[in-house]
């Protein structure tokens, strides 16, 4: 932020060419730059470097071609995935599973935080996060094999629906378990992980505005409502925008973990059913369309609910 | 915390959020940059073969293996495997070895290692089907000049045998890599079939089941008497099962089978396979077959044997040296052996899971592998088929894991029998055809491997059912053109997804087997006709070789 200021000031004050202005800046900030270039050279060599290989999309690669040497396949692989007779159910189960997690999973985390910060015991307090976010560090295969367990015709979800007189089966079976299945998984394994960032900024709301706000006699649900929330909703809103970036990228491995052929009605989504024809099969260009496919798709929601939010809150990422 | 540590904590979640976009698009070339150092140019190029070990130490050939022969799960990298790092003492040459990182699918690894800039000298994968257009696109070497002259052992040994030799060449009678051969020909590709507890017939007055009557007879009296149901890894059973008692060729994976006037059909567009789905599903309303089917791997059914929730199952020999194992620890009094595939009520069996005894994977020279180096790679594949590389191949360095016994038959020595890890697990440390590699699988090594009720199991499933066990099969050896890899490449998706969705609901009731003959119809708008159309070109050009 202060870079940016004698930035402006450097430029405005002198009438010099823009190379001069640019020798100033790095003369005076040369500390700062020198801090970011290890990111800089990163992003060019990982991130834009390999952009250049989105154009396989549009041909027929084949790797003993290169790049330059494979035919060009114009929009053949985008017809090919448009045309292809799960497109309308990959899409349906992609944006459900997605979607679903939007709703509950996002409120999940900001609920647990305000939940903590009303805790005034301090070990209760830390055991209670410590809890909550170890589930975060056990690796996918260990948390899938534990659901697959947890929901077998014999395994505790069924045991508990037992004693309520229910049916024992397994749930994963049942096309219409799989949602919540996904998502209570996802919430137990990420919550405490996720409250993380809204105790930070939690703890940044100043003390002195909670002192006013019971002065003027409102209650913890109160100034809950008129000082906490508006407290952290700058960070919410972001999350959020950040997240609405990537809804079209559901997390395959947890799905390839969990699905099998008797539910892929409701669980096979873009990235697993590119995975069976794409990755295994050696289709490189087919699969490098539907991926461009994808970040088209999450840039737009990304764009969009940017653009919303800057409407309605004034909060924005850019 | 201050607004400082919260602006940090923010930059850290967009930055993470960013990175690992990008580390898609990096994530598989690591495997691949660790050994990049072009290998060292032979001193002399034609110098004579005079046995191994060849005097190579300073030549250098990098050889990359995407499943098969990869180091045991005990050591972390090949020089501390004692096949890998033995090979090279046996041929003479410096090998590097190439693996896929541990846990990574071989095919997906495969398809990103084709994109490095320099190929691997040699690669081991299963591209038989696919040859003809990695030859086309110049990624891996015509040997046929010279495998009479450098592979002595191999070309002799493929020779003599006519299937053999079709399988591993092209259709145009081109020699490109070195198969797997099981020497027993195909007694281990049948090496998955059902299994009962003989001492709970034996307890129940029952023979043996034969036919469907006799099974559906023996699933209830073990349903009524110990709550037991038919219990199968989903994996092991979604190929075909008991398919052959139907007159069916397949379960819930898209199969393509040869049928008796050599035509290449689908499994699941043929009217058995309605019946055999039907019976299924009967069997599963009664609750005789276990409601976890489809999320069964090999270890949950291993935990279900143990515990007596299954009486009647479907797995492999392998799984059965454990379940006995298991039962001797637990003292749980459990029998399980081998059960003959069950036949129709008229005795006909169409159908039992097996092959020809060659695999699908198989070791190539890339065009990576400059002409000077071609005769020593081509040595060191060559030594697996000689008598003392099958014997390094299979049983390890003589001396080390293994001695002749009295009877002067290899036998394991200490080493092996005496391993923590269990004589199982020890023999993939020393020889390198346990699964499938380059070479030919010793049946003796079969033998060694597993219990005895295993290996009678395995003779249950393949004798009575010799004719009938790789004769349906598409063969592995046949090969398409590019055209036609392409054209399968953007149909076979689709149906395969079709195909095994409904399986599994005709299977669990999801849908009523009635609505059969739209599943069909819907099967030729996919593009089934030309899917036949194209392996059945295959297959007739496999035939005239």
């Amino acid at each position: 932020m202060a870079d940016g200021n004698l930035a402006t000031s450097s430029r405005t004050t002198g009438q010099k060419t823009l190379r001069h202005t640019l020798q100033r800046d790095f003369k005076l900030n040369k500390y700062k730059y020198l801090i970011i270039l290890p990111v800089l050279v990163y992003l060019i060599l990982f991130c834009y470097k390999p952009m250049y290989g989105i154009i396989i999309a549009f041909k027929d690669y084949r790797p003993a071609l290169g790049i330059e040497a494979s035919k060009w396949a114009g929009w053949k692989h985008f017809k090919n995935f448009f045309n292809d007779i799960y497109f309308g159910r990959l899409i349906k189960n992609t944006f459900s599973i997605s979607g679903l997690s939007i709703l509950f999973g996002f409120p999940a985390p900001i609920l647990l935080a305000l939940f903590l910060n009303e805790i005034r015991v301090n070990w209760f307090k830390r055991s209670i996060q410590t809890i909550t976010y170890m589930p975060y560090f056990i690796s996918m295969v260990v948390v899938c094999s534990l659901v697959r367990t947890y929901v077998q015709h014999d395994g505790l979800i069924s045991q508990i629906a037992v004693a309520f007189g229910g049916k024992a089966q397994n749930f994963l079976m049942s096309s219409k378990y799989f949602y919540p299945i996904y998502i209570i998984s996802d919430i137990w394994k990420n919550i405490g992980w996720n409250s993380i960032i809204y105790l930070a900024a939690l703890s940044s709301i100043d003390q002195q505005q909670y002192e006013a706000a019971r002065i003027d006699g409102a209650g913890r649900f109160k100034q809950m409502v008129h000082i906490t929330l508006p407290g952290i909703l700058p960070t919410i809103v972001m999350l959020f925008i950040l997240r609405m970036g990537s809804i079209l990228s559901v997390g395959h491995e947890k799905i390839l973990l969990l699905y099998n052929e008797g539910i892929y009605d409701v669980a096979d989504v873009i990235s697993t059913y590119t995975y069976r024809k794409g990755i295994l099969n050696a289709a490189y260009s087919y699969s490098t369309a539907v991926g461009l496919f994808n970040s088209m798709v999450n840039i737009a929601f990304l764009l969009l609910s940017n653009f919303i939010s800057k409407k309605t809150t004034e909060l924005s990422l850019f | 915390m201050s607004k400082k540590m919260l602006s940090f904590l923010l930059i850290m979640v967009i930055s993470f959020t960013v990175f690992t976009g990008c580390g898609k698009s990096t994530g598989g070339t690591a495997d691949n940059t660790a050994n990049k150092k072009p290998a060292k140019e032979e001193k002399k190029g034609s110098e004579k073969f005079a046995g191994y070990p060849m005097d190579k130490k300073d030549t250098e050939i990098t050889w990359w293996v995407g499943t098969g022969y990869t180091p045991n799960e005990a050591y972390a990298s090949a020089d501390e495997s004692p096949f890998h790092k033995n090979l090279q003492d046996m041929v003479g040459v410096k090998i590097n070895w190439q693996f896929p990182t541990a846990g990574t699918d071989s095919n997906q690894a495969f398809n990103l290692m084709l994109n490095s800039d320099t190929l691997p000298d040699i690669i081991f994968h299963s591209i038989m089907a696919d040859i003809e257009r990695y030859m086309e696109e110049g990624i891996v070497r015509d040997l046929s000049d010279d495998l009479e002259k450098n592979s002595p052992a191999y070309y002799s040994f493929i020779t003599s045998n006519e299937m053999y030799d079709k399988h591993m060449k092209t259709d145009s009678g081109k020699y490109y890599g070195y198969g797997f051969f099981r020497e027993d020909g195909g007694w281990n590709d049948t090496y998955l079939g059902p299994l009962v507890r003989q001492d709970w017939l034996d307890e129940q007055n029952l023979e043996a089941p034969k036919t469907i009557s006799d099974w559906d007879n023996v699933l209830k009296t073990f349903k009524k008497e110990y709550n037991a149901v038919f219990c199968a890894p989903w994996d092991r059973m979604k190929p075909s099962l008991i398919s052959g008692a139907f007159g069916a060729y397949g379960l819930a994976d898209y199969t393509l089978f040869v049928d008796k006037n050599n035509k290449v059909q689908l499994a699941q567009a043929q009217p058995e396979w309605k019946t055999y789905m039907e019976k299924l599903h009967e069997w599963w309303e009664a609750g005789l077959i276990d409601q976890d089917i489809t999320t069964n791997d090999d270890d949950a059914v291993r935990t279900k044997v143990l515990n007596g929730l299954t009486g009647l199952a479907y797995s492999s020999m392998g799984q059965l040296s454990n379940w006995t194992t298991d039962a001797e620890k637990a003292g749980n009094g459990a029998k399980w052996v081998g059960l003959q595939y069950p036949t129709g009520d008229d005795g006909t069996l169409s159908m039992v899971r097996g092959g020809y005894g060659i695999g699908s994977t198989v070791a190539v020279i890339t065009t990576s592998c400059p002409d000077e180096k071609l005769e020593t790679a081509m040595r060191v594949l060559d030594y697996a088929y000689t008598d003392e590389g099958n014997l390094f191949w299979n049983f390890g360095k003589q001396g080390e894991s293994w001695d002749y016994d009295d009877k002067e038959e290899p036998a394991y020595l200490d080493l092996v029998t005496k391993d923590p890890d269990g004589l199982n697990n020890a023999i993939s440390k020393y020889g390198g055809s346990t699964w499938s590699g380059s070479c030919i699988q010793a049946t003796k090594l079969l033998y060694l491997k597993n219990e005895p009720a295993a290996i009678e199991a395995n003779d249950t499933w393949f004798y009575p059912n010799e004719d009938v066990t790789a004769k349906w099969t598409l063969p592995n050896g046949v090969t398409r053109t590019t055209e036609e890899s392409n054209t399968l490449d953007e149909l076979v998706s689709s149906i395969q997804t079709y195909v095994s969705e409904t399986a599994v609901k005709y299977m669990t009731g999801e849908e009523s087997p009635d609505t059969y003959d739209k599943f069909v119809k819907k099967l030729d708008d996919m593009g089934l006709p030309t899917v036949l159309k194209t392996n059945q070109a295959a297959y007739d050009r496999f035939l005239a070789r």
